[in-house]
């Protein structure tokens, strides 16, 4: 219950965090993929079905504030969700340079996979842009090291660090 | 965060297979059913269930608005600050000059007319060095391309007072070395104003000076003014020393043949900064016009 508590309030974190980055850098028609960096260092803490639920749950959250595709960007965030799974036992992600690599790539990866589904489900790319496409995911990776301490060493209760190696749904 | 360690079992790798499997038909049925009526409904109450966080996103916003408005004004004002600092600094710099070039000009005013009552010829001359090891002896920024000759006599004028400060040992064409009163090796002859008697001064290594040989019965009092006397043929006549500090007949002893008194200078020669050399006493010609 308490991880359940926890999780929960890890997400209103990532869904606050992910309107001010929308207000700060809309303006610059940039789109800081938030909520995609959350679900990538749930995914380190919580186990693989736990880890999927919220990156599912993630992507429906954007997709009922988006008006394009209802349901892409929980597509995607699953198909993210899986690379994420393949490639997490080779690499060591409490380090900074593999944060950011890791995390801009999948934020391009994840731009790409909308777009291909907006071409799939609705005939048209779903393109946001180059600038976007760059500097979104650039800045992704770069937002990807702060959250990552953000979100470990402040929002995560004492129960996830104790019981890492012993992973529940939650 | 510890890195993840993979031992799962059969279950769990069934189950990790299956999860995204499960959630991608899931997705797609989100996609593909007409879910328009639903979805705008569910859409609806959410953005009553997320107004807490739009507030508090927006005043996160507002907040890292204002944050980039501090940040920049305190950029500036440590800017500004600096800027103020220095300026301050330049301040007291030029401050301290003013007053520096304030007493040296009081200095000379009194000095240039002194020297002009008094009609001497010569040359003013700074003080360059002081040498910090021995306190007998200056270096003067003036030498013989200006006038300044070997043994020629050295005043200074302290106090609207003018006084002897010693003479010339060494010159050279831009500089000159000046032998103050008070070093051991000066002397020069001296006379005392009221009792017509003289002597011979010399430096203590101090601050202080002597006036040795002077006859036993001169009767010299505290006080008396001491002059240069023209018969050492060093010094043009007239020229303040300082006056009688102590007359020596406390200290005198049974077989003196003569009297030695402490003179008290009328220039500090540790202090002074500006000298006026005269031109070296020759045969038939004094630095003093009559």
């Amino acid at each position: 219950m308490l991880k359940f508590l926890n999780v929960f309030l890890i997400f209103m974190v990532a869904t606050i965090l992910n309107w001010t980055a929308i207000e700060l850098f809309a303006p610059l028609d940039i789109n800081i993929g938030i909520m995609l960096i959350f679900s990538i260092i749930m995914a380190g803490v919580l186990s693989e079905g736990g880890g999927y639920c919220f990156a599912f749950m993630s992507g429906l959250f954007l997709d009922f504030f988006s008006a394009t595709l209802f349901g892409g960007y929980a597509l995607v965030f699953t198909l993210i969700m899986f690379i994420f799974y393949r490639i997490d036992d080779k690499i060591d992600f409490r380090d900074m340079g593999p944060q950011i690599v890791i995390t801009a790539a999948l934020n391009l990866l994840c731009v790409v996979l909308y777009g291909i589904s907006g071409v799939i489900f609705t005939g048209g790319f779903l393109w946001q842009g180059l600038k976007s496409f760059i500097i979104g995911s650039l800045l992704t990776g770069l937002f990807m090291p702060f959250l990552y301490v953000f979100v470990t060493k402040y929002l995560l209760f004492k129960v996830f660090k104790e019981n890492n190696e012993n992973k529940t749904l939650f | 965060m510890e890195k993840k360690k993979k031992n799962l079992t059969a279950y769990e790798r069934g189950y990790s297979k299956i999860l995204p499997c499960v959630f991608v038909i899931i997705s797609l049925l989100i996609i593909l059913l007409p879910l328009q009526t639903t979805v705008n409904s569910v859409r609806m109450v959410l953005s009553y269930i997320f107004i807490p966080q739009l507030r508090a996103s927006h005043g996160v916003t507002q907040y890292l608005d204002g944050v980039n408005e501090t940040v920049g004004n305190l950029l500036k004002v440590a800017e500004e600050n600096a800027i103020l600092k220095e300026e301050i600094a330049f301040l007291k710099i030029q401050t301290s000059k003013m007053e520096s070039l304030e007493k040296e000009n009081e200095r000379l005013t009194s000095a240039l007319a002194l020297s002009k009552r008094e009609n001497w010829r010569g040359v003013w001359a700074k003080v360059a060095y002081r040498e910090p090891s021995r306190r007998g002896s200056v270096i003067i920024d003036k030498g013989t391309d200006d006038g300044v000759e070997l043994r020629s006599p050295v005043i200074a004028i302290q106090n609207g007072s003018a006084g002897l400060a010693g003479n010339v040992v060494e010159v050279t064409p831009k500089t000159a070395k000046v032998l103050l009163l008070n070093d051991e090796d000066f002397s020069a002859a001296a006379r005392v104003e009221s009792k017509a008697v003289e002597g011979l001064i010399s430096g203590d290594g101090n601050n202080g000076v002597n006036l040795k040989y002077l006859p036993l019965e001169s009767a010299v009092e505290k006080g008396d003014k001491v002059y240069t006397s023209s018969s050492g043929a060093l010094f043009p006549d007239g020229i303040l020393i300082g006056e009688i500090r102590e007359t020596g007949y406390e200290s005198k002893r049974s077989y003196d043949t003569s009297l030695t008194s402490e003179i008290r200078p009328i220039i500090d020669v540790g202090s002074v900064k500006e000298v006026f050399v005269m031109p070296a006493l020759k045969r038939g010609r004094e630095g003093k016009d009559a």
